[in-house]
């Protein structure tokens, strides 16, 4: 196992793609299944939503294996999940329920006090932000994508990423603003 | 340079040596720079410490759709060379399907191997020895043919009400119009029509007295402008979005519509075909599917059956392989279109 563990994404998938190899849809699967999952609740405002996107996700690494071109494999990844989600979405309508997710994935935090004020903040204004804005700092932030990833995934250039990621940080700066306090 | 362009690229790291003594510089200075900078890092700071636990029912519902998309894998071909990879992915939807029932016996297999992803599925509430696997709950697809199933059963958490995705009814024969030729929109190319763009004017078609329309024509035919009006509104905005999904859709939508009034079959034909090509960028294989069902059915309305069979037969195809439900109407039209 270790040997697969060791081997990029790139070249798991091609284990998989080429040779059916279980075990790399293992080790791909392990690496990256809660972010997909937290992307997909997240997208879908509901946990049985995003329970079915997320299993047409992951249906489809194997079964769409053929449209991967190279490049990135969890850019191309998340270009399926979010394609998967916006379809959700087209049905639905839901809107991004930070909070809800919150409650729905598990979060233990505290609820009284300065912090859970501040992070109320941050999530209301997060759930306000422009789709635009709110996508590449939940990528970043949650999801731990770095700015080129982020780039691939939204489909935008490098240099508009960073621009959107900045002009998001101001937005949510001013949403906060009556929070300030909190946070310094 | 602007304090948002220094700001931009301190946070990014990116800072020249010397951007960054102008940087220091309008700190030491601005106190309204400074609290910017400080705003900013505790923003930061806050944002990274959103991230969310995972709950032990996600990571049960994780684990086992891992192990259910883990069976669905088809063996390793039999030709191809071990350790290295080959050159063809073909094949594997149709060979090597694990249905639910070994499902299980994956997940022994698995475990036995080491893999994280199984050791998760056992329930704690086991105090013995020999621990249980939990059993996960399948939702079983109908294809009409199992050998070319190729995706894992569906996991199901327990819910009220499972949501089922389902699109919406596809436009019938029901009201035949034709559109007035001034007021015809040419869409020879299926291009980006105005988001504003009038009603199509609409005639009933073969009007029993040839006088003037039926109360029911009439209906349909309101029907129809407004449905495509609002196709075309949704595909207009579709394109200044950049939302290719959402174009596929109304294209295919627009292809639906055109497809029953006279005369504008061609237009018909286009819309779908951009629906399909669309629908294949942006990797939607539902759109994809349904578009080219449409497709056939407008083949088979004008008549060109071996074009029908064949867009049909594609939808199908493509259906079965991403496991999309409602396969079996479009199964039915192909089947209807063959024996006669």
């Amino acid at each position: 196992m270790s040997q697969y563990e060791s081997r990029t994404d790139e070249e798991l998938f091609e284990q998989l793609k080429e040779l059916n190899d279980k075990q790399a849809f293992q080790v791909l699967y392990s690496r990256y299944n809660k972010r997909v999952f937290s992307y997909c609740v997240r997208c879908c405002g509901t946990r049985e939503d995003a329970e079915d996107v997320f299993q047409t996700v992951i249906s489809n690494i194997y079964e769409k294996r053929g449209s991967f071109r190279g490049g990135s494999f969890i850019a191309w990844l998340m270009t399926i999940t979010r394609n998967q989600c916006l379809m959700a979405k087209r049905v639905k309508r839901p809107t991004s329920d930070i909070e809800g997710f919150a409650e729905l994935i598990g979060d233990a935090g505290d609820k009284t006090g300065s912090d859970f004020l501040m992070r109320e903040a941050v999530n209301d204004a997060i759930a306000k932000l422009p789709e635009e804005f709110r996508e590449p700092i939940e990528l970043r932030y949650f999801d731990d994508f770095s700015y080129e990833q982020i780039a691939e995934i939204t489909g935008v250039s490098l240099s508009l990423v960073k621009v959107r990621l900045f002009r998001a940080k101001k937005m949510l700066l001013q949403m906060v603003a009556p929070y300030r306090e909190e946070f310094q | 340079m602007t304090n948002d362009d220094l700001l931009l690229k301190y946070f990014d790291g990116t800072l020249s040596e010397n951007e960054r003594a102008d940087f220091d510089n309008r700190v030491k200075s601005s106190p309204e720079f400074a609290d910017e900078v400080r705003s900013i890092a505790t923003l930061e700071d806050a944002l990274a410490a959103r991230k969310i636990p995972i709950t032990d029912d996600t990571e049960r519902f994780l684990a086992t759709v891992g192990i259910s998309a883990t069976s669905a894998i088809p063996p390793p071909p039999m030709s191809a060379p071990t350790g290295t990879a080959g050159s063809s992915s073909s094949g594997a939807g149709a060979s090597g399907i694990l249905g639910s029932k070994l499902v299980m016996g994956i997940m022994g297999a698995v475990i036995g191997g080491g893999i994280v992803v199984g050791s998760i599925i056992y329930s704690n509430s086991n105090s013995d020895n020999n621990p249980q696997p939990v059993q996960p709950v399948v939702r079983q697809t109908p294809t009409a043919d199992s050998s070319t199933a190729s995706l894992p059963p569906r996991v199901e958490t327990p819910r009220p009400q499972p949501q089922v995705v389902q699109q919406p009814p596809v436009a019938t024969d029901t009201h035949k119009v034709e559109i007035s030729p001034k007021a015809s929109p040419n869409l020879k190319e299926p291009v980006t029509p105005p988001a504003a763009e009038a009603p199509a004017k609409l005639k009933a078609h073969n009007s029993s007295d040839g006088l003037g329309e039926s109360k029911s024509q009439i209906k349909g035919s309101d029907n129809y402008a407004a449905q495509i009006t609002k196709s075309n509104a949704e595909y207009a905005k579709a394109v200044a979005t950049g939302n290719k999904i959402d174009q596929a859709i109304a294209a295919k939508q627009l292809g639906i519509l055109y497809r029953d009034i006279d005369g504008k079959q061609n237009d018909a034909r286009s819309w779908l075909e951009k629906s399909i090509s669309l629908a294949h960028d942006a990797n939607v294989a539902e759109v994809e599917a349904q578009a080219h069902g449409e497709l056939g059915l407008l083949e088979k309305k004008l008549g060109n059956r071996d074009k029908a069979i064949d867009q049909l037969q594609k939808c199908i195809d493509l259906m079965r392989s991403g496991n999309i439900q409602g396969v079996e109407k479009w199964a039915k039209a192909l089947e209807d279109l063959r024996n006669h």
